[in-house]
């Protein structure tokens, strides 16, 4: 099925083959994959809200080993400021940073549970 | 079987890294803290590691040296995340042999587990094995010897499996022999045999006067094993309660003689063979599951003889040269047809039955300088014979059964009867007169057919019993025994 969010693609997510990256995940982890994604999604951007710095710097290092599945290499950018941000207790610095890894990540785990994660889903 | 820890509290990224790493013969463990690992790595020989920097109950290379003390020795990758410091430089400091980025790409993964693998594999093969009496060279067989010398380094325990007479406890003292127990004691306890009633006393020990008839301390056969080697063999013929017995005794490393107030301390490896499927006793209730998983830390599958091809030739070689040797004998060789006969034969019995085969020939012809098909065991004889007349014959009665009416359309009964049963005569004929040798004796010890018997039939084909008319003959010219 194709999606009808190419108006709202971030531009990182532009050239990306989801296709590749779906093949990569291992069927049977697809549902984890996105359980992870939105829970960790969800730690960062709580932590972010309450000041949080060492919460930031643990939700933002498990969000970035879930990126090297999606071929967009942009995340772990934003997720290396956003920790270094926390590691500096300057989270104001990571306001743009976590913003577009929230769009990112956001958009990528949307699409990818309305194309499903099984290969060759879509 | 390639066994690898994941030391991560990240369960997915742990459970990807498991099932990009998943293959047949790897078995994969995932410890979520430290202390999970501490545990894992106390009971388990791993031969790769992959440990996360950060764990929840602290710094994941703290566990470094005691992972390169094991006794496999792993290799260990350490996995890095955000906010480490250089992966290539923990790697180092920490001995590992590699480093992962988790931020890194499945494909990245997959290439460092497969290069510590390969690493690893080269390593080993260039250390010297001990095979004690081990022989052969059939990939089959190299490859457990592999696993046995990997065994053998580290402490876990090890299952033997094969089937009666594939030479389970010449692994067993094998892993010994290539262990870092090998100046200590391998002790043998044969399961079949023991008895129930004699078994604490036995296995464990007494104190003096711990039942009628203790009139001494004595010490138990498994104290013999402290430091040393315990092999089980024939694990399988254990009763429920003795392998609870084990079981506790596996687990705790202690145990308490009869009479004694006090708990003993062992420190044994243990090593366990059984020709009958444990996962099926499991199943049917007959061999605790506890137990099972306890005993199979390294499994060694041994290959049946008849699979392992011309390696039946070099242990045979193997054994004759050792039996000779053994009796004072000159050195004897195997004549071609034997060969031929040792390749084709099913061996049943395996390695064992092979060398009692050997024993019973030489034994039997002490001065031969080669050992002919004549020299067999009668019943091999006439399992050889049976396989000529398969092949003389051009048909055997198996292949009669399968094609009742292969020559033609079907006749009356009689009439078929009469032509297989000359076709099977002939056969039988051809195939006595050549292993007989002209031997009228020997043709009739074979056959068990009286003299007259014999001779009608050699009448009603034309046959003598020094040669063939070789217009008859259907068969394939053999070579001849030298």
């Amino acid at each position: 099925m194709e999606m009808n969010m190419k108006e709202s693609m971030p531009e990182e997510c532009r050239g990306v083959d989801f296709n590749q990256a779906v093949d990569r995940l291992p069927g049977h982890l697809g549902e984890l994959f996105l359980t992870a994604g939105e829970q960790r999604l969800a730690d960062l951007d709580k932590a972010m809200a309450s000041g949080n710095a060492p919460a930031v710097m643990d939700a933002a290092h498990s969000l970035a080993s879930i990126t090297g599945l999606l071929p967009i290499r942009e995340l772990e950018v934003y997720a290396r400021e956003i920790y270094a941000a926390g590691e500096r207790n300057e989270l104001t610095t990571a306001k743009n940073a976590h913003e577009r890894l929230d769009i990112v990540m956001g958009w990528v785990l949307a699409r990818l549970r309305i194309r499903g994660t099984a290969p060759n889903a879509s | 079987m390639i066994r690898i820890c994941i030391i991560d509290d990240d369960e997915f990224f742990a459970r990807l890294l498991a099932s990009l790493l998943s293959g047949p013969e790897v078995e994969t463990t995932i410890a979520g803290d430290m202390a999970q690992a501490s545990g894992l790595l106390a009971e388990t020989d791993f031969d790769v590691v992959f440990l996360d920097v950060r764990l929840p109950d602290g710094n994941g290379l703290d566990l470094a040296p005691r992972i390169k003390e094991q006794p496999s020795a792993p290799e260990l990758i350490i996995m890095t995340g955000l906010g480490d410091p250089d992966g290539a430089e923990l790697a180092i400091r920490s001995g590992a042999w590699d480093y992962i980025q988790k931020t890194g790409t499945p494909e990245g993964l997959q290439l460092s587990f497969k290069r510590a693998l390969e690493f690893r594999r080269n390593k080993e093969s260039s250390l010297p094995v001990e095979r004690r009496g081990i022989v052969g060279q059939n990939p089959r067989l190299a490859e457990v010897i592999r696993q046995m010398a990997t065994a053998a380094r580290s402490s876990a325990n090890v299952l033997i499996l094969g089937e009666t007479g594939t030479g389970k406890e010449g692994f067993a003292r094998a892993v010994h022999a290539n262990s870092p127990r090998r100046s200590k004691n391998y002790v043998v306890v044969d399961c079949a045999s023991l008895q129930e009633a004699l078994v604490g006393s036995d296995l464990f020990g007494h104190r003096k006067g711990a039942f009628t008839g203790a009139i001494s301390d004595k010490a138990g056969v498994l104290q013999r094993a402290d430091g040393g080697t315990l092999f089980l063999d024939e694990i399988s013929e254990l009763s429920l309660e003795l392998q609870k017995s084990f079981l506790r005794l596996l687990e705790t490393r202690t145990f308490r003689p009869l009479g004694d107030t006090r708990e003993v301390r062992l420190d044994f490896r243990l090593i366990c063979a059984s020709n009958r499927s444990l996962t099926d006793m499991v199943a049917a209730g007959t061999f605790r599951e506890d137990l099972y998983y306890r005993i199979r830390a390294a499994v060694l599958q041994l290959p049946p003889l008849r699979e392992i091809g011309d390696d039946v030739l070099l242990i045979a070689a193997h054994h004759l040269e050792r039996i000779c040797r053994d009796s004072g004998l000159r050195p004897k060789a195997l004549s071609s047809e034997l060969k031929t006969f040792f390749l084709e034969y099913g061996w049943p019995g395996n390695v064992r039955e092979l060398i009692h085969v050997l024993e019973a020939m030489v034994a039997s012809a002490p001065d031969h300088e080669m050992l002919v098909p004549a020299l067999l065991p009668q019943e091999l004889r006439i399992q050889m014979l049976r396989t000529r007349v398969g092949r003389t014959g051009g048909q055997d009665v198996s292949c009669v059964q399968e094609q009742p009416h292969s020559a033609g359309p079907l006749g009356s009964w009689s009439k078929y009867k009469k032509q297989e049963q000359e076709r099977v005569e002939l056969a039988y004929l051809d195939g006595l007169i050549q292993e007989c040798g002209g031997d009228l004796k020997r043709a009739l010890g074979i056959s068990g057919l009286s003299p007259s018997r014999l001779y009608g039939l050699l009448s009603k084909y034309g046959r003598t019993l020094g040669a063939r008319s070789s217009n008859r003959y259907r068969g394939t010219p053999r070579e001849e025994d030298a």
